[in-house]
């Protein structure tokens, strides 16, 4: 990522993309965790992706004698209280979670980003209304947050995504305005203003490829954040409704079972949360460290 | 140091405001008719009128909204309406179950990990920072209702040592409620069996709770450490001669402690966003339990008292934690508005 660099132009061009993928895949080799964390976020991802089509059970086909099985041959996870394969719900809610965790992540990048430099390039009134409200709402944990947005909103997965996308968007806010603030001033803004660059182009073109590493760091971590929340969520009962397969409503159903001693119903869901939020989280901290040497975590 | 409280004083309405306004809002848009869930299965259209009407939810919103903060302002928090009780007497009688708890894991994750955090910062790159950083990164990456569940099904279900998920004591064991804290009504009682019984009940979602606050703070910890230890003053302590365990007590750890105090606002965010999911595996009664019961039955002001509640809290806590902060670091009392 060349354009990470202080001072550097970035001349986007078509033609670089190859190049700019060769030099991605470079550094991010450098940083073993962070090679760990892309690879248990790409088995989950392809998990997602081919896994309900190899596997031979639907994630709500199941029968009463079925109930309850411990995990075996036919039944490689197990089954539910339903009588479904617990494997192919596990790979169904796969899809799911992924799915709100980049909706959500995306839009709170592109909501948090626009702010972000707009706040940070403008200044003045503006950026000090703008950074008052972004500590107000950040002074708030963030998953209290969207559970009072989601409880307000109703009992859907489109609200599940409205909460989590405004309790996200202020940390890239801030994340964005810091970076945007330190490169307003510096020569390559100046040229491209006076070569008669309009501000959105301004902004677009020139200030945004320069600030889009630590957003990206910001969007790798939340990608975690989002599939650990909207699990909790649909485990206290917002959002994500049983017998629709999502990770945290499949916990919750084997809650009760542990008690009496099955324990797979919650194991296999709930260890696909941890391995796709640790895979993140590594991904992001190793993304930090290559980015920001100084700071390395 | 009173210009700092007041300045700090002075940002407290606007986040009160807000607040006001969140828990309005679930009130409004909250889907189910708290109206109907009042009336009961069985009511005509025209008792469940009624019932809107003496619930006020006929009124404009901007009427409502002026009853809804009249009411707050006078500590009225609605009414549970499933039991028909208040909320603010509800919220009451549950409040310390949820401090005992969060105290204990707090304190317990502050043990495991500070140590851990400053063990890392101190042996950078050696077997210690690695193991560390592992356990922090793993930790903030666990769901905490499914450790919490994993450690019922191994200390409970499978080897019999803990006690059942079911609440804060064994039935019929509690203590005579003086407090409402149940290890200290058992002191004040004399009551050992009590005292006995609702320690063991605290073990596993304490230590549940723990790791939730304690990676985040051995990360904190490690970070703050491996700054301070590169100062020169160090380099100069050491060169000196004076002994290591001074140098690590007098020199890194007291400075390193302040950004650890910074950052504990933001724990604290984790302890409570926490805490609801720990009640809910434990079943333990307190306020995150009662939200999640509310959540259940569609029954809006709990909810929104708990989201109000947790809100206050936290202002009350970011507050004195400021001031605190202040007071030991003369830098932040001096310094304009900041930034």
């Amino acid at each position: 990522m060349a354009s990470i660099s202080p001072g550097s132009i970035a001349a986007p061009s078509a033609g670089l993309g190859r190049e700019r993928f060769r030099q991605s895949w470079w550094t991010l080799r450098q940083s073993t965790l962070s090679l760990v964390g892309l690879a248990l976020v790409g088995t989950v991802v392809l998990f997602a992706l081919i896994g309900p089509l190899l596997i031979p059970y639907g994630p709500e086909d199941g029968s009463a004698e079925a109930r309850l099985l411990a995990p075996g041959l036919d039944h490689p996870f197990g089954t539910d209280n339903f009588g479904f394969d617990i494997l192919s719900r596990v790979a169904a809610a796969a899809r799911l979670d992924l799915f709100v965790a980049f909706v959500v992540t995306g839009l709170a990048l592109l909501i948090g980003a626009s702010i972000g430099l707009i706040s940070g390039y403008v200044g003045g009134r503006l950026d000090g209304v703008i950074m008052r409200a972004v500590d107000t709402i950040l002074s708030f944990p963030s998953f209290i947050l969207a559970l009072g947005i989601a409880a307000a909103l109703g009992n859907s997965l489109r609200s599940v995504i409205i909460a989590l996308t405004v309790a996200y968007t202020p940390f890239f806010i801030r994340v964005v305005r810091t970076e945007t603030l330190a490169r307003r001033d510096q020569d390559f803004v100046l040229a491209a203003r006076c070569a008669g660059a309009s501000t959105p182009r301004v902004l677009g073109l020139h200030i945004f490829p320069n600030v889009a590493g630590p957003a990206m760091v910001q969007a790798t971590l939340t990608l975690g954040w989002a599939i650990l929340d909207t699990a909790a969520l649909s485990f206290i009962g917002i959002g994500v409704r049983p017998p629709e397969a999502e990770w945290g409503v499949m916990v919750a159903e084997g809650a009760k079972l542990v008690v009496t001693g099955e324990w797979w119903v919650s194991l296999f869901p709930g260890l696909f949360i941890a391995i796709t939020v640790l895979g993140f989280n590594l991904l992001g901290d190793g993304l930090r460290d290559i980015l920001d040497p100084e700071r390395r975590s | 140091m009173t210009a700092f409280v007041v300045r700090r004083l002075a940002t407290i309405p606007l986040v009160l405001v807000a607040i006001i306004l969140l828990g309005f809002l679930i009130t409004n848009v909250l889907p189910g008719n708290p109206a109907e869930l009042r009336a009961g299965q069985y009511a005509s259209a025209e008792v469940i009128e009624r019932t809107e009407a003496s619930m006020g939810l006929d009124q404009p919103w901007y009427t409502q909204l002026r009853v809804y903060a009249g009411n707050l302002l006078q500590g009225d928090l609605g009414e549970n309406a499933l039991t028909g009780l208040s909320v603010a007497d509800e919220i009451s009688a549950r409040w310390p179950a949820t401090v005992e708890l969060s105290v204990v894991g707090f304190l317990l994750g502050l043990l495991v990990g500070l140590p851990l955090g400053v063990l890392a910062g101190m042996r950078e790159n050696t077997f210690w920072d690695h193991g560390g950083r592992l356990i922090a990164v793993l930790g903030v990456s666990l769901p905490v209702f499914w450790v919490g569940l994993l450690l019922v099904y191994f200390f409970y279900s499978e080897l019999g040592w803990a006690p059942p998920p079911t609440g804060r004591a064994q039935i019929g064991t509690e203590p005579t409620e003086i407090t409402g804290f149940y290890m200290l009504d058992s002191v004040l009682t004399g009551d050992m069996a009590a005292l006995w019984s609702s320690a063991k009940s605290l073990v596993l979602p304490s230590i549940t709770l723990a790791l939730v606050v304690a990676a985040p703070i051995a990360r904190i910890a490690r970070s703050a450490v491996l700054e301070v230890r590169g100062r020169e003053y160090v380099t100069m302590a050491i060169t000196s001669g004076i002994p290591a365990r001074v140098v690590l007590r007098s020199y890194i750890l007291r400075n390193a402690m302040l950004p650890v105090l910074t950052m504990m606002g933001i724990l604290l965010g984790y302890l409570i966003g926490g805490n609801i999911l720990v009640e809910i595996v434990f079943a333990w009664p307190g306020l995150g339990g009662y939200a999640f019961e509310s959540i259940s039955n569609n029954d809006f002001a709990p909810v929104q008292a708990f989201v109000l509640i947790t809100a206050l809290a936290i202002l009350l806590l970011n507050l004195v934690l400021d001031v605190v902060y202040a007071w030991l670091n003369p830098r932040v009392r001096y310094a304009g508005t900041g930034d």
